[in-house]
């Protein structure tokens, strides 16, 4: 089981996900917004983190920069609607894993969380 | 009157973000330059009220496509254009898909295969996630003012609505659009009940 972090600013996505971990056997922590995710992020020390791009304040490209310069070293996955080609490429830039477009299934959820605890 | 739960309103909120995110990647196919978008805004208002609200636009000449849907829902969506977005928008694709033909020719078309692109990618996301169905009319391309452009929204005479509006803006090419979705209310509770059954199928919310 995987303490897993979920930043995201809908009810709907971060109900949705949080059902999918807790069915898959992990523990989801889930933060509204950017500020949220990145305290949270650093005191919960999750071992991945599920990061949508479109928030209010700090879009999930500026939190993946945060991140990394607050040098907190975990594994993101960014869950996005939009699927953009160039969007994913710049999010890879930014040092996310890998990029999957919502609404997310149960099985490519479960794939994504595998390779985000194999980095 | 209607009233949305926060529950609903949020849910609302993120379906239509995913079905505008699916529309934006397909014309991103097209124009082959990045889409940025925004949050949409949900409000319900009384059908003549409708042109008063704010667009962002004003007393300008604009190109629209407005289409009509119906199915388990009501509603007319329409794509809304700045004249000189629109140009744009036509230029772009036209440079790419329609050499040698004058911009006159092409443009209603090239704005109605926009408008079909965008709207379909959004009802058919909210269709899919809510497991509803959509029937689409043509599209139907229309300039004027956002008033006569908005009045034409006559889907039903008077009535309360759903207005969905956001707003899309394209990388470095100039070109902003807005899109408004009206849903007649009576229809619209059906949305509202596949939202209920798409948290109540999660039964350990979250906040």
């Amino acid at each position: 089981m995987a303490k897993i972090l979920v930043i995201d600013d809908s009810s709907l996505t971060r109900t949705m996900t949080g059902h999918i971990l807790k069915g898959l056997g992990h523990e989801p922590i889930f933060a509204v917004n950017g500020e949220e995710g990145i305290k949270l992020a650093a005191e919960e020390k999750p071992e991945c983190i599920i990061l949508d791009l479109l928030l209010p304040g700090m879009s999930g490209k500026e939190i993946l920069t945060a991140l990394q310069e607050k040098k907190i070293d975990i594994p993101v996955a960014i869950v996005t609607a939009n699927t953009q080609d160039i969007v994913k490429e710049e999010c890879l830039k930014l040092g996310a894993v890998c990029v999957v477009y919502k609404p997310v299934k149960k099985e490519e959820l479960e794939k994504v969380i595998n390779k985000l605890l194999k980095v | 009157m209607i009233k949305l739960t926060d529950q609903q309103l949020d849910g609302l909120t993120e379906i239509i973000n995913i079905g505008i995110g699916s529309a934006a990647s397909s014309l991103n196919e097209i124009i082959k330059a990045e889409i940025e978008l925004k949050v949409p805004v949900i409000k319900i208002v009384e059908l003549e009220n409708i042109a008063n609200e704010d667009m962002g636009f004003v007393d300008e000449d604009l190109s629209c496509v407005k289409i009509s849907f119906s199915g388990n829902c009501n509603g007319v969506a329409n794509i809304i254009f700045s004249n000189e977005s629109a140009a744009n928008l036509v230029n772009t694709i036209s440079a790419k898909q329609f050499k040698n033909v004058t911009m006159d020719d092409i443009k209603a078309q090239t704005l109605e295969e926009v408008g079909n692109i965008i709207i379909g990618g959004v009802l058919g996301s909210v269709g899919n996630m809510l497991t509803k169905r959509f029937d689409v009319a043509l599209p139907v391309y229309m300039e004027g003012s956002i008033g006569f452009i908005l009045n034409g929204n006559d889907c039903e005479r008077g009535g309360t609505v759903v207005l969905i509006k956001t707003t899309f803006k394209v990388k470095n090419l100039s070109i902003e659009g807005l899109i408004i979705l009206v849903f007649m209310v009576d229809s619209f509770k059906t949305i509202l009940s596949g939202i209920d059954n798409l948290y109540n199928s999660c039964k350990d919310a979250q906040r």
